[in-house]
């Protein structure tokens, strides 16, 4: 069991740390108050301020983490309360923070990579018209995801929750001269929302089981709940997930957000927002882990969802587009791994991923930098040479995600992969996991080889851009991210005893063994081949330019171009539907209902015509309205209201 | 200070403010519009001393005053403010300096333009302090009379098809009402209309749902709930700006506040037979409303539906019959106060540079005008629900309360939060995003006085938001004693229904989803009932 469920939190110190830590999430969420109001003003200062409050944000969590790892293994887990928030009813929640191993391992991914993102956009945005909003909007975004990470209670944890949806919605579009921007926008919110509503539910469920929504009182009472609350709440609670964390069925929105800006992709659609589902049920762990039945349904969609994503990413040819699907396809690894009850393991592929997924999309944003904002990796190629340390970098971030030996991604892939062969009923779902890892391999060395090898096919295009290496402020976020895809693996060499499975142990339950369905060295022996053959056959097949389809399978291939026309079918499905439903409904209220309205007007008019009809002004009209409410008042008495009906239709007329 | 009848001045200072302008010289428009504006600012002044005077914690009614009115008749001057008016009356006298400066410009008519709006003033907070049922009902037709001459006057094309429909079905519910109040009267011995005196009368079953639908017919049509609702629309629309923001920012929370007022402490026992009813009226209300606003092509029909699935989170609330469904639903008549009160205000500032409110009209207004753009659409993400703003301190609680109450209500109702999205950020994209075309070409930002009147709603909505503690503080002992007290009633008279309505949240953690009681329930009613 966790601290949390034995209710071993105890309240911060006084001037510790973690009494500040909110600090983490407000003064990034006061900054881009202050650029949206006077960001103009600032001018050239405004991503200076955002930048500052990012790194204030980072420090803080350092500091917070040093003071953490001083204090005994049982005290980890902190809680301050600032304020009262929301007293309603028998409902109580407050402002406050829950500081324990997993929320400031979060908060350091989300600090340290959203500060990273913040220095690579002065380069990156550095011609855009936009800066101070943008960087609010980045500022606004670092706080949500810490109030989502740092919040003591299910509902602020759901105000960080919906306020990173918010934030996503802004900067997907925020180039939204463009209607598809906004288009996808809109339907990354509405989207989320639908998992929202499972959240929501779930939330009252848990209020009615247990009378309060701290995560602190909710976790120990998990163990006593009902076998049906606990399948009702797992299951909302995950549907949520998939919302959030682009699940199937719900994962749709994800490709489509990267319309926004480049960072922002790599920030919030690739390191942390999308995390927040996978962080939502490892945080829920205690109750996850009483219906490993509940479990192994979220291993298996994750499995499904990396499947499919991974398949549609071997299709697409937008640098950017690959890497979304890669993204939907390796959240699924993280379900697997949480679903499974390998929770540290979920989460350092979370945190690993989260590098070398930022790594792969700053580097995509350095490649379109300098390829005068084309997206087509079919019309690349060679920029190796021109682009040495975006090459080099997107290089170690394509064999971390490949699962490459002795990379970050080996180390936390392998784990998971593990912790399925330990899990009984995990065989099919083991099957898919080895499956997914070969055509990972596969789709991003086609990307790797078709942006940055064989010839230069962008020569020949009209207007052909010429191509140089980005800015400072560019690449050296993109070397550190390689430093931490490279070496990131040192933080849990081993599944027990490695750094972060120690460190997380407070937070998250440990994983147990139900099976062993094959030995571990035999599978990372079959892990490392099926990496090493997908990285060959992608750099083999691809190296020299796109590849010709042929005739037989064209169909296959523009099937998964289109991703499997998931979202015709959604909109035959659900959307159009839903319209035909409102439009009957609108339908229905001015013929229907108010024609029924109207007609009694007309008639009880029509009988009115006996007496006469009187059209003065209006200040005679109230006079004559108190008038005849006098006597309507009368006439009520004796119960005839239908009479004083007629008598008020000689106000003016019924038209 | 504490000697001053704070809360007859509150309704004599706009009452009198009214006389005084309707005295002024017709085309002394500079005069008459300040002296609306200091006489509404002297009102926010009285509204701000009460909240100070009103002691926290506190269930009863507090301030009260009360004078022979018709002694013969027992009709009293009656006023007095408990934590469910205090809320409404600072969300009225708070809005009133604010629709006096949106209707600054107001040239045509002005004189009789601000003797409406002041009369509206004193009734609409009347109706709010009144402890007196003659004097509510008074107050509350009263209400019609400026309200009717602002649609019917300064209205749109179709004023008067509007003002008529909004004035027939107002005056019909308020028949209904003085019907059963009058009824009361004679069951509680002919001795009076105070409130307290009609209250906790020994009725049967059967007189008691009567008497309820009497009073439904009042406040259901005002709150609107379906199918009741078509006047709101109409009357929305074809307002005039000012006009609107008092309909959806205050008019409409007499719905709420009559019920939560009268109806549950009057009428236990049929609440409690109908509260699933009305629950299923609420989830309709949330669900119908959203489902129609989809697919307007109006911007202001847009916002009057989101209006009636709003204000079903309101029904949903008051008769989920808890704590926090009812704290909830006070709080949500604020923020739906708040929220579209300020939508009408945007929409009006854009329909006076372009005169036209069809969504098609528009394209990048963001673009065009960021402040406007930027205003509109944190109005937009209070209006749905987003956490940190005032609307979903509100409505959580309410949706809460209802899944404790009735899960299935609960769950539907929840999904009033998709389509809330839909249908804001559809016509937020339509208008506010793309290139900019159409009418949004050469559109102007808001003048300093237009984002005067709209930001001081916009920190409100940020503050509540984030801080709704001060609110609910205020709240909750008057609504805890309310649902006490029906609940008291319900387990004497150990009804059917009290069950999965009442049922102790800690007690029972299966999700059971009962169908709404039937009319057998009636019955047992009537046969417990003496």
């Amino acid at each position: 069991m966790t601290g949390l469920a034995e209710g071993a939190a105890v309240a911060a110190p006084a001037g510790s740390p973690a009494a500040w830590a909110w600090l983490m999430a407000v003064v990034p969420l006061a900054s881009a108050a202050v650029l949206l109001l006077v960001g103009r003003r600032l001018g050239r200062a405004a991503p200076w301020v955002a930048i500052l409050s990012a790194g204030f944000s980072l420090t803080l969590a350092v500091w917070t983490a040093v003071w953490l790892g001083a204090r005994e293994a049982g005290e980890r887990t902190v809680v301050h309360t600032v304020a009262t928030w929301l007293p309603a009813g028998d409902l109580e929640v407050d402002w406050a923070v829950l500081v324990d191993p997993l929320a400031v391992a979060m908060s350091l991914l989300v600090t340290g990579v959203g500060l990273l993102i913040h220095v690579y956009s002065l380069g990156y945005m550095e011609h855009d018209r936009d800066i101070p909003r943008f960087f609010a909007y980045l500022n606004l975004f670092l706080g949500s995801m810490l109030v989502l990470v740092l919040g003591e209670s299910l509902l602020t944890l759901f105000v960080g929750w919906e306020l990173v949806g918010l934030c996503s919605y802004l900067l997907i579009g925020f180039w939204f001269d463009s209607r598809a921007n906004a288009s996808a926008a809109k339907k990354a919110f509405v989207i989320n929302r639908v998992g929202d509503v499972g959240f929501m539910i779930a939330m009252f469920v848990l209020f009615g089981a247990i009378g309060s929504l701290s995560l602190t009182e909710v976790l120990p009472a998990a163990e006593g709940l009902a076998g049906g609350t606990l399948i009702a709440v797992g299951l909302l609670l995950f549907l949520g997930a998939t919302g959030k964390s682009a699940q199937i069925p719900l994962y749709i929105w994800l490709p489509d957000a990267m319309a926004g800006p480049t960072p922002v992709s790599a920030l919030i659609h690739a390191a942390t927002m999308v995390t927040a589902g996978v962080y939502l049920v490892a945080r829920m762990s205690p109750l996850y882990v009483q219906i490993p039945e509940i479990g192994l349904v979220v291993a298996a969609v994750g499995a499904a969802t990396a499947l499919v994503a991974a398949l549609i990413a071997v299709a697409q040819s937008d640098i950017k587009r690959v890497l979304a699907y890669s993204t939907v396809s390796q959240l699924g690894y993280m379900f697997m791994a949480v679903g499974v009850g390998a929770y540290s393991a979920g989460i350092f592929h979370l945190l690993t991923h989260g590098f070398f997924k930022a790594l792969l999309f700053l580097a995509a944003g350095s490649v379109m930098h300098a390829m005068a904002d084309r997206g087509d990796i079919r019309e690349m190629g060679g920029l190796l040479r021109d682009l040495p340390i975006t090459g080099g970098t997107a290089a170690v971030g394509t064999l971390a995600i490949a699962g490459f030996p002795l990379t970050a991604g080996f180390y936390s892939k392998e784990e998971i992969l593990a912790a399925v062969a330990d899990t009984a009923g995990g065989e099919v779902i083991l099957a898919i996991g080895l499956a997914v890892a070969l055509l990972t391999a596969f789709y991003m060395a086609r990307w790797f080889a078709l942006v940055f090898l064989g010839p230069r096919r962008f020569e020949e295009l009209e207007d052909p851009p010429h191509p140089h290496e980005s800015p400072l402020s560019m690449t050296l976020p993109l070397v550190l991210l390689a430093v931490a895809s490279l070496g990131g693996g040192l933080l849990n060499l081993d599944p027990e005893t490695g750094l972060l499975a120690g460190w997380l142990a407070p937070s998250v339950v440990a994983f147990e063994q139900t099976a062993a369905i094959i030995g571990h060295g035999l599978l990372e022996a079959i892990a490392i081949a099926l990496a090493l053959v997908g990285l060959a056959a992608g750099v083999l097949l691809y190296r020299g330019g796109p590849r010709v389809v042929s005739e037989a399978s064209t169909p296959v291939v523009r099937f998964a171009q289109d991703a499997f026309r998931v979202d015709e079918l959604y909109r035959a499905a659900i959307v159009t539907p839903g319209h035909w439903l409102a439009v009957g409904l609108a339908w229905f209220d001015a013929r229907g209902i108010d024609g029924l309205v109207n007609g009694a007007g007309r008639g009880t008019a029509a009988l009115a015509t006996a007496g006469a009809r009187v059209q003065t002004g209006f200040v005679r009209s109230y006079a004559l309205a108190v008038l005849i409410g006098t006597v309507l008042l009368i006439a009520a008495l004796v119960g005839v209201w239908m009479a004083a009906a007629d008598d008020l239709m000689l106000l003016g007329g019924w038209r | 200070m504490a000697d001053l009848p704070l809360l007859t001045l509150l309704i004599a200072v706009p009452a009198a403010v009214a006389v005084l302008v309707a005295a002024m010289p017709r085309h002394a428009v500079g005069p008459i519009r300040s002296v609306s504006l200091v006489g509404s600012l002297v009102t926010l002044g009285i509204a701000v001393a009460i909240v100070a005077a009103f002691e926290v914690g506190q269930p009863g009614f507090q301030l009260e005053e009360q004078a022979a009115w018709i002694p013969q008749w027992g009709i009293s001057y009656r006023l007095g403010v408990d934590g469910i008016s205090l809320l409404l009356v600072g969300l009225t006298a708070f809005f009133m300096p604010l629709v006096v400066l949106a209707a600054w410009h107001q040239q045509e008519r002005a004189k009789g333009f601000f003797v409406s709006l002041m009369a509206m003033g004193a009734a609409m907070l009347g109706v709010f302090l009144a402890l007196d049922l003659i004097l509510f009902y008074v107050l509350f037709e009263a209400m019609l009379v400026p309200m009717y001459a602002l649609i019917g006057i300064w209205g749109g094309k179709q004023r008067r098809y509007a003002a008529i429909k909004f004035f027939l079905y107002t005056l019909i519910g308020g028949l209904l009402m003085l019907v059963a109040i009058l009824y009361l009267y004679w069951s509680a011995g002919a001795q009076g209309f105070d409130y307290d005196l009609l209250r906790g009368l020994d009725l049967t079953g059967t007189e008691q749902l009567w008497l309820f639908l009497a009073f439904f017919a009042a406040f259901g049509i005002k709150v609107p709930i379906f199918p009741f609702h078509t006047w709101l629309p109409d009357a929305h629309t074809e307002a005039p700006t000012v006009g609107s923001v008092i309909l959806a920012a205050v008019l409409l929370k007499i719905g709420g506040y009559g019920f939560l007022r009268f109806s549950l402490p009057y009428f236990p026992e049929a609440t409690l037979t109908l509260a699933p009813w009305m629950l299923a009226l609420g989830v309709i209300g949330v669900l119908y409303g959203a489902l129609v606003a989809m697919v307007q092509r109006d911007i202001k029909r847009l916002i009057a539906y989101s209006s009636v699935s709003h204000l079903g989170f309101v029904v949903l609330g008051a008769f989920a019959l808890n704590q926090t469904g009812a704290a909830g639903s006070v709080v949500q008549m604020v923020n739906h106060g708040l929220s579209t009160g300020a939508l009408f205000l945007l929409v009006g500032f854009l329909y006076d540079r372009t005169h036209d409110r069809a969504i098609a009209s528009y394209s990048g207004i963001m673009r065009a005008t960021p402040v406007f753009g930027g205003l509109f659409l944190v109005t937009a993400m209070s209006s749905l629900a987003l956490p940190g703003l005032n609307g979903f301190t509100g409505e959580f609680p309410i949706l809460l309360g209802t899944f404790e109450a009735l899960p299935l209500a609960g769950v539907l109702a929840t999904l009033g939060v998709i389509l809330a999205a839909i249908y804001l950020l559809w016509a937020y994209q339509r208008m506010f995003h793309g290139p900019v075309e159409g009418r949004a070409v050469g559109l102007t930002d808001l003048t300093p006085r237009e984002v005067g009147v709209v930001a001081p709603i916009v920190v409100l909505m940020l503050v509540i938001g984030v801080y709704p503690g001060p609110l609910y503080e205020r709240v909750n002992p008057t609504v805890e004693a309310l649902v006490d007290e029906v609940v008291a009633v319900a387990e004497d008279a150990d009804l059917a229904t009290l069950r999965h309505l009442t049922g102790d949240a800690g007690a029972d953690a299966e999700l059971v989803i009962d169908p709404p009681a039937d009319d057998e329930v009636a019955v047992d009613d009537e046969e417990v009932s003496r």
